[in-house]
């Protein structure tokens, strides 16, 4: 590692004495603290890492040698990387549900090797491959008998909270944890789900959040101390195994919002959707993105056709729970290198926590080589109001690529949306819209889609465009 | 151990875990009985076809976690 290249440390990554995640020419870095020596060296020689590295719940990392490590510094782990990193209010209900089932069986194992997970944070767990994993090699400490799971507090709040909200009431309630950096508060999660669910919800949520309300002034010490040995290795695994067991027969009723049923609703014939396709399948050819944003992608019909080719990546944004919600039951399935997310294009994720910079806007975390926009735009210009101009504008600062679909108002789906209010879209046509987006791209390609009035775009932004 | 693991949090769980504990002891024991009897049924009359019950019963939520050997 070149130490003539500076280190930046992750603007989020400080809450830990641990350690530090920094990145360092291009790549990224875990560095261990003399004070977590005991604990990384029990993780890697108890069989801990071995076991958990074999079943796909938690990066892989390498040591890397680093001259002159100074004083407080023990190692340098290079980590395994994440094509795009995302936040658990962009995640479904079933990705939700996967994160908490990987840190309560993290945590099993580490119980079986005398260690524990000393964290439960959401944000400790990425998707790859459809699959959860867990990114935090130091949240691993040693297990003293008799000692509470330290992070039960919070992994009620990350995980349970919001899995029940979802659940019992209403999916939207993940955004809570947009708003509630370290999970949702027990008490707000008691008030919302007063006479729901079962015994699991009067345990961990109405009993819990009224234990934290009468006990909040305690002091830390006093209160360590005086519970120290209480609970039986035994009744903690039994604890952690009926965790699991609630959080596995979580399930969603069978939900229907605007979007679950699209690709069976919409005024596409067969042949139609196999023209699109085909014209998609031929503008990603050209293009051979490696990294691919499906804005729209609903249940990832067309982020898919990105997939062809080594080494790609496609994130899948879609504003309907349950359009994320079914990509990804069948990515899970398949294992393809694709991120279901949820997205709502007018009100995107922002950069959230300290001085806004520990969870960073989506643009900050990658930047796609092609950007899909099929049949999205008319809701953007005409539900939004949104000047077309605008969205070309922001579409030409995060690609260089650009697949995109034109709607007409002649359409049945635009119909729909002039139905009740006045047209005052007068700009709305094919030619405003090629007039807008040539501002800041080139038309490389264009081509009907056939037995429909739309049209598929192939741009280029202007080099003149390119931002830094 | 930098997180604040919050007194409330960690006196519930003492109450939970216990719980669990109890709720474990009694499932070995339930398992048990339920073993024994079905000898016994095995040996009274042959049974030919295997039950056809979901070898993961519903469970109440939240308790009698499956058997599993206690760590002492």
């Amino acid at each position: 590692m070149n130490s003539a290249e500076i280190s930046r440390p992750d603007p989020g990554s400080f809450r830990d004495p641990s350690g530090v995640v920094f990145s360092r020419g291009g790549k990224l870095y875990r560095q261990v603290n003399r004070c977590y020596r005991e604990q990384y060296e029990t993780l890697m020689s108890s069989g801990l890492y071995k076991a958990l590295i074999e079943q796909k719940l938690m990066v892989a990392h390498r040591e890397v040698s680093e001259q002159g490590l100074d004083a407080g510094k023990y190692k340098v782990l290079e980590p395994e990387r994440i094509p795009l990193i995302s936040y658990p209010y962009e995640w479904c209900f079933g990705q939700l549900k996967d994160a908490a089932l990987v840190t309560l069986r993290i945590h099993r194992m580490a119980l079986e090797r005398g260690m524990i997970l000393k964290d439960a944070s959401a944000y400790n767990i990425q998707f790859l491959k459809g699959e959860a994993t867990h990114i935090d090699t130091l949240s691993f400490d040693l297990y003293r008998e008799g000692e509470p799971w330290v992070a039960y507090g919070q992994f009620c709040r990350h995980f349970l909270a919001p899995l029940f909200l979802m659940a019992y009431i209403d999916l939207r309630l993940s955004q809570l944890l947009r708003v509630y950096i370290d999970g949702i508060p027990l008490d707000l999660a008691s008030k919302l789900l007063k006479g729901k669910g079962g015994f699991a919800v009067k345990a961990h949520i109405h009993w819990h959040a009224k234990s934290v309300a009468a006990h909040a002034e305690k002091g830390k010490e006093a209160g360590r101390a005086a519970i120290k040995a209480n609970i039986k290795k035994s009744q903690m695994i039994a604890m952690i195994e009926s965790m699991i067991r609630i959080v596995e027969k979580l399930q969603l009723r069978g939900i229907k919002t605007e979007w679950g049923d699209y690709y069976a609703h919409t005024n596409y014939s067969g042949f139609a959707a196999e023209s699109k396709k085909a014209i998609v399948s031929a503008f990603l050819k050209s293009v051979s993105p490696a990294v691919t944003w499906d804005f729209g992608a609903n249940d990832g019909t067309y982020s898919r056709l990105a997939l062809s080719g080594e080494g790609r990546f496609v994130a899948a944004f879609d504003i309907d729970p349950v359009a994320v919600e079914r990509n990804h039951a069948a990515v899970r399935r398949s294992g393809e290198n694709m991120l279901p997310l949820l997205l709502d294009l007018t009100n995107p994720s922002p950069a959230i926590g300290f001085a806004g910079q520990e969870r960073v806007a989506l643009e900050s975390r990658q930047r796609p080589d092609c950007i899909l926009m099929l049949a999205v735009v008319h809701h953007l210009a005409i539900s939004n109001n949104l000047p077309l101009e605008m969205a070309a504008r922001w579409l030409a600062s995060l690609c260089e690529s650009l697949i995109i679909e034109f709607v007409p108002k002649s359409d049945s789906q635009v119909q729909i949306l002039l139905a009740t209010r006045d047209d005052i879209f007068p700009d709305y046509t094919q030619q405003g819209f090629e007039n807008a987006f040539a501002e800041w791209f080139e038309i490389i390609e264009q081509r009907p889609v056939e037995e429909s009035e739309r049209q598929i775009y192939l741009m280029k932004r202007k080099s003149a465009n390119e931002k830094a | 151990m930098y997180l604040d693991p919050g007194f409330g949090s960690m006196l519930i769980q003492i109450l939970i875990a216990a719980l669990a504990g109890l709720g474990a002891v009694f499932a070995i024991f339930r398992a048990k009985i339920v073993a024994f009897f079905n000898k016994k049924k095995a040996g009274a009359k042959q049974t030919p076809a295997a039950p056809d019950s979901d070898p993961k019963a519903p469970v109440l939520e939240g308790d009698l976690p499956d058997a599993e050997p206690m760590d002492e």
